[in-house]
């Protein structure tokens, strides 16, 4: 109950201020899935490519965090590449009931901007990473987004 | 929780008011509360909001948790005339109860608080007449009515831009207005005391109660603010949001000391042990009207680490002997 009030309250603050960048919105009108279309950021590989979020978001949400998966492949260290899980520590030890779901996206296309390549979901961009070969992750990282996230 | 999905015997509460959710602490059950947090009906049964908070067991001298009852042993101060011939028979009846039998207590009717004037607003009236009439006043029960002595003219004024300023303020949880909440019940502020960041009540209450989530950082995240991060210790719940900081810790004050004057249940006048030890806010005192002394035995170790020894009971040693 408390959860379908904020969120609706969360969808009314969206409609009112559009971004291009993030277009957040429930999918098949459930409160408790959303979906989110993100623009990566530029100066990155992910630049210009427009990546698919899916938002699940628990009964006892702001208490607890919603679960954030990528439906666009993409070649990252904190993403998995194969079930788009997110490793996020907002999304779960340091979640905040403060936080919306609008901030949770674009905590994401932080992310995305900024990689954590000590706690890797994907090894192999962990490691070219802490490898310090940032000219191989840009260039597979860039690949993927041409080929998967890229409309 | 709606009435058609709880047992026939639980939508039977319905129509009975909920004791706690007038009270300054509030309904900690919010929702899945049987009872009822209907404000007419709470208002029907007693006849002024800001007695809600006074045991109408006390008023008649037969209250059985004494000083360790939750609600306010006072009686109201400020009686019409028409209740006057009542205060003396209370008084009388006081000491006897105990020994009197119960066939004698019907004749002692319940005499429900008689109606008075909120003084706030009558004095509000005089002081300040430009000044709009907030339904808050008249509606919701009130931290500062608590108070035995009368609040002069400068007390009004504060209390006056203090409910000005909780009127916009909005849950940094639920994101709604926490004096617009549909559930009078719900309308409180829970203070938090290492910031100034707003939540309701209840919003902060169920944050702070999220322990058992799975990896959760209990003192970085869920006993610290969710805005700032910043950790505090406990929560206060006030009907009325804070102008400044003096008036934030008059309301801290006011909660503390009410809490100290009730008498600790874990400690039970010396017979149980209290968690929370020297830092319970309520009062720990013997049956023979003595106070714990408060001496912490410290003890350091190898690393330099202080530790405090929890004072160890002989009984406790006794009740799981095998020989006994």
């Amino acid at each position: 109950m408390a959860a379908r009030l904020r969120l609706s309250k969360e969808l009314k603050e969206i409609s009112r201020d559009k971004d291009a960048s993030l277009v957040l919105a429930p999918r098949d009108d459930n409160l408790f899935t959303w979906t989110c279309a993100l623009t990566g950021p530029s100066d990155t590989p992910y630049a210009g490519g427009r990546f698919h979020l899916l938002l699940r978001v628990p009964d006892t949400y702001p208490l607890a965090a919603p679960t954030v998966t990528f439906r666009t492949r993409i070649f990252h260290p904190n993403v998995h590449f194969k079930t788009g899980e997110v490793c996020l520590d907002i999304l779960k030890t340091q979640w905040s009931p403060a936080w919306t779901l609008q901030s949770v996206c674009r905590a994401v296309a932080a992310l995305m901007a900024h990689a954590e390549p000590d706690s890797p979901l994907n090894c192999d961009a962990g490691n070219l990473l802490r490898a310090g070969d940032v000219r191989g992750y840009n260039s597979i990282a860039r690949m993927y987004t041409v080929e998967c996230a890229t409309e | 929780m709606s009435p058609m999905s709880m047992p026939p015997s639980l939508t039977k509460l319905r129509a009975v008011p909920c004791r706690y959710f007038l009270s300054a602490g509030g309904c900690t059950k919010g929702h899945a509360c049987p009872f009822s947090h209907e404000f007419t009906i709470s208002r029907g049964a007693s006849s002024d909001a800001s007695n809600s908070n006074v045991c109408r067991f006390f008023l008649q001298g037969t209250c059985a948790y004494g000083s360790k009852c939750r609600y306010d042993h006072v009686r109201p101060k400020r009686l019409p005339a028409v209740a006057a011939p009542c205060a003396p028979q209370q008084q009388n009846q006081q000491p006897p109860t105990k020994s009197q039998t119960p066939s004698t207590a019907p004749a002692s009717t319940p005499v429900p608080p008689p109606p008075r004037e909120n003084p706030w607003a009558s004095r509000a009236a005089n002081a300040a007449a430009a000044a709009p009439p907030t339904l808050t006043t008249a509606a919701a029960p009130s931290m500062f009515d608590n108070g035995d002595e009368e609040g002069d003219d400068d007390a009004v004024l504060r209390r006056e831009r203090a409910l000005a300023i909780s009127e916009g303020v909005e849950c940094g949880i639920c994101l709604e207005r926490v004096l617009a909440k549909d559930v009078l019940s719900e309308r409180r502020f829970g203070i938090l005391t290492g910031c100034s960041h707003p939540f309701c009540l209840m919003c902060i209450r169920g944050w702070r109660g999220t322990t058992d989530r799975p990896g959760a950082d209990i003192d970085g995240a869920v006993r610290a603010c969710p805005l700032c991060r910043a950790p505090s210790h406990f929560v206060v719940p006030s009907t009325v949001w804070f102008a400044d900081e003096e008036d934030k810790d008059a309301i801290i004050q006011r909660y503390v000391s009410r809490l100290n004057n009730i008498d600790c249940r874990h400690f039970n006048q010396g017979a149980g042990t209290c968690p929370f030890g020297t830092s319970c806010f309520y009062r720990h005192r013997y049956a023979d009207g003595t106070l714990e002394e408060t001496s912490l035995r410290k003890y350091g170790n190898a690393d330099g680490e202080v530790n405090i020894v929890q004072p160890v009971r002989l009984a406790e040693f006794l009740s799981r002997s095998h020989i006994l």
